[in-house]
This record gives C-alpha cells, structure tokens and sequence, in this order.
C-alpha cells in the first residue's frame, strides 16, 4: 500500500499558533498579590521559572505550594473544597466588584466530608464511661467555630421541621409521612449527655480526656487536642460582607457526622443535600484584604492556613478512624461519586 | 524571565513593578470586551453555535474545490 503524501494545503499549520491566551483586568491586584505571597514566603524565583513567567499560574503555584502536597491529597480524598482568589464577590446571586484594591480569598465546599464515629466512640465507652461521648462533644463544640457540620443537631431540626409540617397538613396525608427518630438512632452515651449543664458537662469532657491523653486513644486525643488548639486562634473572617450578599443560605456542610452507615442522620442529610445545591450558599471561607496592605495579607493567610491545618488535622482523624473498616472493604468509604453526598 | 537565584526581595520589587506599570494594549482591550454586555453576549452565541456545530447538530461544511490537490 502506498500512503499518499500529505498535502500542505488541506489543514492549516497548527505551529506558530498560540494555544493559550492570558488575560488580566486589573492586573495591578495580580501582581500585588504575587508581591504580597511572596512576602508572606509563599513561591519564589523558581516557582515564577517553572509558571513560565506566568504571574496567576505562579500564584496558583505559590499557594498549591504552601498547602503542600500531601495536605492536598488527602483533602481532596476526603472532601470536596475549591479555593478561589477574586476581586469578584457573589452578590444579589451576580458578580459583583469588590471595593478598589481589595481582593477575597474563599473556600468553597462542593461535597461534605463523612465521618462515622459510631464505632470510635463505641470503643472508648469500653475504655472509660463517659469518654466517647467527651470526645465527640469535644469534637463538635472545636469545628463548629471554624466549619459548618452536619450532625445530630441538623438531623433532629429536620425531623422537628418534618413533625410541624406534618401536623399542619391534612389528616389524609398523615400517613404519607416517616419519620427519621434520629434521638432513638443516637447512641445511649450520647443520649444521656444531649441535656446536660453546658459547662459542668465541658468540664468533665476535659478531665477526661485529660486524663486518657496518654492511654490508647492517644493518637485520636492528640489530633483532637490540636484541633482545639487551632480553633481558639482568635482570626476573624470577613462575615460581614456575606451577610449583605444575600446569600440564600449558610455554608454546605464540610462534613457529616454519623454514628452508623444509612442511620437515621445520613437519611435527614440525603433528604436535605437534594436541594442544598439548587441555591446560593455562603463560601467556607472568607477573608477580604488589601494586597497592598501587609497587615490584612498576614491576616488572610493566617485564616486560610488555620482552615487548612484544621481540615488535615481532622481528615487524618477520620482516616485514622476509618480505618479498621476500610481494610474489611466496607463501601461506605468509596468516596469516587463526585456529587453532593457524603455517604 | 527570572533566575532561581533571584532573592525574595528582587522577586517582590519586580512584582511591585510590573503591577505600577500601565497595562498593556491588548488587556485593555479584553478588559472593554469583558465590560461590555453586547460583546459578552455575542461571544456566547459564537461559543454556543460552535458547540452545536462540534455537537449533535453537526453539518459537514463543503470543501472548497480549489483545496485539493491535482489529480495529475
């Protein structure tokens, strides 16, 4: 067989064509933000080298850098977050500028984190009365001042929301309605501590723990520990400008916290998830600053590295956690479905 | 194009200014496009027709004659 030659006119040359285009309004804030990561040692001359002298894809690497592979890999086989630098803000559901010279940092969550503490919690009741459940209140009362959960807490306002629906509506239609009983689901420790003094109830919470921080369970009370430390720093974020964004509603949770697989709170979070994409929700994360300002730009590093560290911190936990069952194959933990579903 | 062994304060001086330099002609001109609503909406149709085109509508455009090679 003889193969043709090819003919030069036929396709057009694809050499000396530009495959990429890159385009900057307001340029002054890319290069001031590049100044400013710098400043805060994030990227150097070698990072600007291998962006190809690029100034977004040399932030891009600067702050892929500065979170580090490992930290990358294991949030992203955990959770789903996007982190985005703009001098765009949502608002009134549009893009909307922000004030001259400033810039926003956010996290975005597209897929919670799952956590199945049942049979940790389980396994430190054996241990010691009381333990399981200081280290899940201990737990929820650290993240809730750095992240939104989903937990028992969201379950039983679903069912509450659920029951008033169902007693406002006819009496032919009660039947139509099942309800989710998540106290019932809860375990027994947790069940007896639900209302109890808030502060006498800490207290123990910490005497406990304290006193097991070298025992077994040292690995989890350790990272435990670390997450408390982390969301004491006192860094405020700019909420103030997501509340007059009109957002329709608060963050998605970054994570669920079960006690058992398909228990009666992974079955209020399906039935809230199916409709917590279809509107607007508050970023994760959100900090204003000035480029220029090296104050507001320590401030905002601060706070994405704090979410950052917490979010490791607590990911390794739940592997740690985890893992007896993922080496039995247990297919809750496949976390390859991309959508809005946690377990 | 920088050399690694540029130090931080060299890399943050030139930063700081490339971003007191005037921008450049053609991020002006971006930056109108992407400011104006007719131009915005007009690349959009472009880039939904060219969609539809590489999609399902697909029509095959006729070769122009003068593009094949001579038989002889």
């Amino acid at each position: 067989m003889t193969l043709a030659p090819a003919f030069g006119q036929a396709l057009p040359r694809l050499e000396g064509v530009r495959t990429d285009y890159t385009h900057e309004a307001n340029r002054e804030l890319l290069f001031q933000l590049c100044a400013a990561l710098v400043s805060e040692e994030l990227g150097n001359a070698e990072t600007l080298k291998q962006a190809g002298g690029s100034a977004i894809r040399f932030a891009q690497s600067a702050i892929a850098d500065g979170i580090g592979t490992e930290r990358s890999e294991l949030l992203t086989r955990n959770v789903e977050y996007q982190l985005l630098v703009s001098d765009v803000l949502e608002r009134y559901g549009e893009g909307a500028q922000l004030d001259s010279g400033r810039l926003a940092v956010l996290i975005k969550c597209g897929g919670s984190g799952y956590l199945k503490i049942g049979p940790a919690i389980e396994a430190m009741e054996a241990e010691a009365d009381g333990l399981g459940a200081a280290f899940y209140w201990t737990l929820t009362q650290a993240l809730y001042k750095v992240m939104r959960l989903y937990n028992h807490d969201d379950a039983m306002m679903y069912e509450e929301q659920l029951r008033e629906y169902a007693a406002q509506d006819d009496e032919e239609n009660q039947g139509k309605y099942e309800f989710p009983e998540v106290e019932k689901a809860l375990p027994e420790c947790i069940r007896k501590t639900l209302k109890r003094d808030y502060r006498a109830g800490r207290a123990q919470d910490r005497t406990l723990l304290r006193l097991h921080r070298k025992g077994r369970f040292k690995d989890w009370i350790g990272r435990l520990r670390r997450i408390q430390q982390l969301a004491r720093l006192p860094l405020k974020q700019s909420r103030e400008y997501l509340e007059e964004s009109y957002y329709d509603q608060p963050p998605l949770p970054c994570l669920l916290v079960c006690f058992k697989e398909q228990d009666a709170i992974v079955a209020c979070f399906d039935e809230e998830s199916q409709s917590m994409l279809e509107c607007s929700s508050e970023p994760a994360l959100c900090a204003i600053f000035s480029p220029a300002n090296p104050a507001e730009v320590r401030n905002a590093v601060r706070i994405v590295a704090r979410f950052i560290q917490i979010n490791a911190e607590l990911f390794s936990l739940v592997e740690s956690i985890h893992e007896p069952e993922v080496h039995l194959g247990d297919p809750s933990f496949d976390r390859s479905e991309p959508s809005f579903r946690a377990a | 194009m920088p050399t690694p062994a540029m130090s931080k304060e060299e890399l943050e001086e030139l930063f700081l200014k490339k971003a007191a330099e005037p921008p450049p002609e053609a991020n002006l001109i971006l930056a109108r496009h992407l400011q104006c609503k007719e131009s915005c909406a007009l690349s959009r149709a472009v880039a939904e027709a060219t969609q539809r085109y590489a999609g399902i509508e697909r029509t095959l455009l006729p070769t122009p004659p003068e593009l094949l090679p001579p038989l002889a």
